[in-house]
This record gives C-alpha cells, structure tokens and sequence, in this order.
C-alpha cells in the first residue's frame, strides 16, 4: 500500500484534479500505474489484487489510507473484509 | 454504477471533503453568519435563491484544500461518535440515515452538526484554523444540491453505508442498470 500512497500523493502534488474528468487512469496516472503494476505483482494473491482489480475501490481506500490512524480501526478496514465487499458486489474490472 | 465502486467513490469524496474543510484560508463569511443561513435554507418560506447568492463566495473559497493530515485521530474519533450517537441504534445503522423522505433523517443531521460544532470548539486549537466555519457550510446540503444531508464520512460512516448497500443490494443493482 505505501508504494501506491506514494504514488497518489504525487499525483495530488500535480494538481491534476479535474471536477469533470472521470477517468482515473487521467485524474491520477501515477497512481493507476502503480496499480496495474501491483495487480501484476499479486497474481497468485487472490486478496490483494482483487483490490487492484477495482480502481475506484483501491483509490477510495488509499485516500483514506492518507489519514489512516482513523481508518485502520475500523472493522472493514482489512483485506478479508474488503475483498468479501468485492465479492459479494462484484464488479472486478481489468481495464484501466 | 456498482456497489464497490460506490463505496471508493464515497471514501475518495469523503477525504476530499475533510481537505476543504482544512482550507487555512479565512472564509468570506463568519461562523454566525453561516449559521443564521443554515437555519433558513431549513425554513420551507425562505427565499432559496438570496440565500444562495448571500453563499456565492464561500463555494469559490471551499474549492481550495488544505492538508487533510492535520487531522487528529481523537479528532474524528469524537465526530465519528458524533454519527454513531445519532445514526446508529447499537451495531445497527438506523433505516433511515441517507433516506431523503424521512424527517427523522434531516432532525439527526441537524444534531449531527451541533455535536460535530462542538467537537471542534472543545479541540480548537488542534483542528483546522477555519474548521468551524467550512464545516458549517459544507453541512448546508440543500445548497450543495446534496438528496439527502451527508454526515462526513469518517469510519462509522463508511462502514454504515457498507452495510446499507448490502441490505438494499437488489435495488441498488437494479437503479444502476438503469
């Protein structure tokens, strides 16, 4: 996860938040590249990179991973719990 | 739009919100101000369009972030307690939390807000310089064009949305397929 919060905190240095772009991939291209990368890296985890394979779900989670002291107390706030998010919604997308 | 992508999307506004909140720069009008606002956007004869001319500068204003690391844990721990004290009956998130016909909804959110007020007066010197008053219009959600009042989305909340969105799953799909 570090590597990926680095990578975000780049991208939000760069200021290119757009209201109106969409597109994570444009928004924070450091960041989705991490991703892919991590989600290439993690093919025989089954865990971590249903996590990648999901880019809001993983940008959602580094965000609050920038204030984590508060986060990471919550029940939710594990890979098994999160993964069993994913799993019971569905919605695993390779594209990026 | 699915489930999973709901909730990153809610946790990614949800950080963005509280870096608005931190904006360290003075905001256009006072915390009185803002208040006296509040209360009449939830009068039913105000005239909405003056009170959102009166709020113009301070939407300009709230497009600037701040650092959202300064944050304190105990800080967000007291908002988070905050939500649960007037959303959630024990483990239970209340049916009606995000349900924009239910009045019950608007009255929690609007002791929500006070409790939250307080929480940053009893911390002043440890939360955000204008905390007070971003929040305070951040918390007027008919002028964000907000359905419903949105509590900021500290842990609780994210986790109560979590379980809501599983329980009301099929209909959820079903509107997104649309």
């Amino acid at each position: 996860m570090a590597e990926l919060n680095d990578n975000l905190e780049l991208d939000l240095g760069r200021n290119l938040e757009d209201d109106d772009e969409d597109e994570i991939a444009v928004k924070y291209p450091l960041f989705s590249k991490a991703v892919a990368k991590k989600a290439e890296m993690f093919k025989e985890e089954k865990g971590y990179r249903t996590l990648c394979l999901v880019p809001s779900f993983i940008l959602g989670l580094c965000m609050v991973g920038r204030i984590k002291r508060h986060y990471n107390h919550a029940l939710w706030f594990t890979v098994r719990s999160l993964v069993d998010m994913i799993g019971d919604y569905g919605g695993v997308s390779e594209i990026y | 739009m699915d489930c999973v992508q709901f909730i990153g999307d809610f946790m990614t506004e949800s950080v963005k919100v509280l870096e608005h909140i931190s904006n360290e720069e003075q905001p256009p009008l006072s915390w009185k101000d803002l208040e006296s606002i509040r209360d009449k956007f939830n009068d039913a004869s105000s005239d909405k369009k003056a009170l959102c001319e009166l709020l113009e500068d301070m939407k300009k204003a709230f497009q600037k972030r701040g650092n959202v690391k300064l944050w304190k844990p105990i800080v967000l721990e007291e908002i988070d307690a905050e939500f649960q004290k007037h959303f959630m009956k024990g483990e239970n998130v209340t049916f009606w939390l995000f349900n924009p016909e239910d009045v019950r909804n608007v009255e929690a959110y609007m002791q929500y807000c006070a409790g939250v007020d307080r929480v940053l007066r009893t911390h002043a010197g440890n939360v955000p310089k204008y905390a007070r008053e971003w929040f305070a219009f951040y918390s007027i959600w008919q002028y964000h064009e907000l359905p419903f009042p949105m509590p900021l989305g500290t842990r609780t909340v994210v986790g109560a949305l979590e379980k809501l969105l599983a329980q009301y799953k099929p209909g959820v799909l079903e509107v997104s397929r649309i």
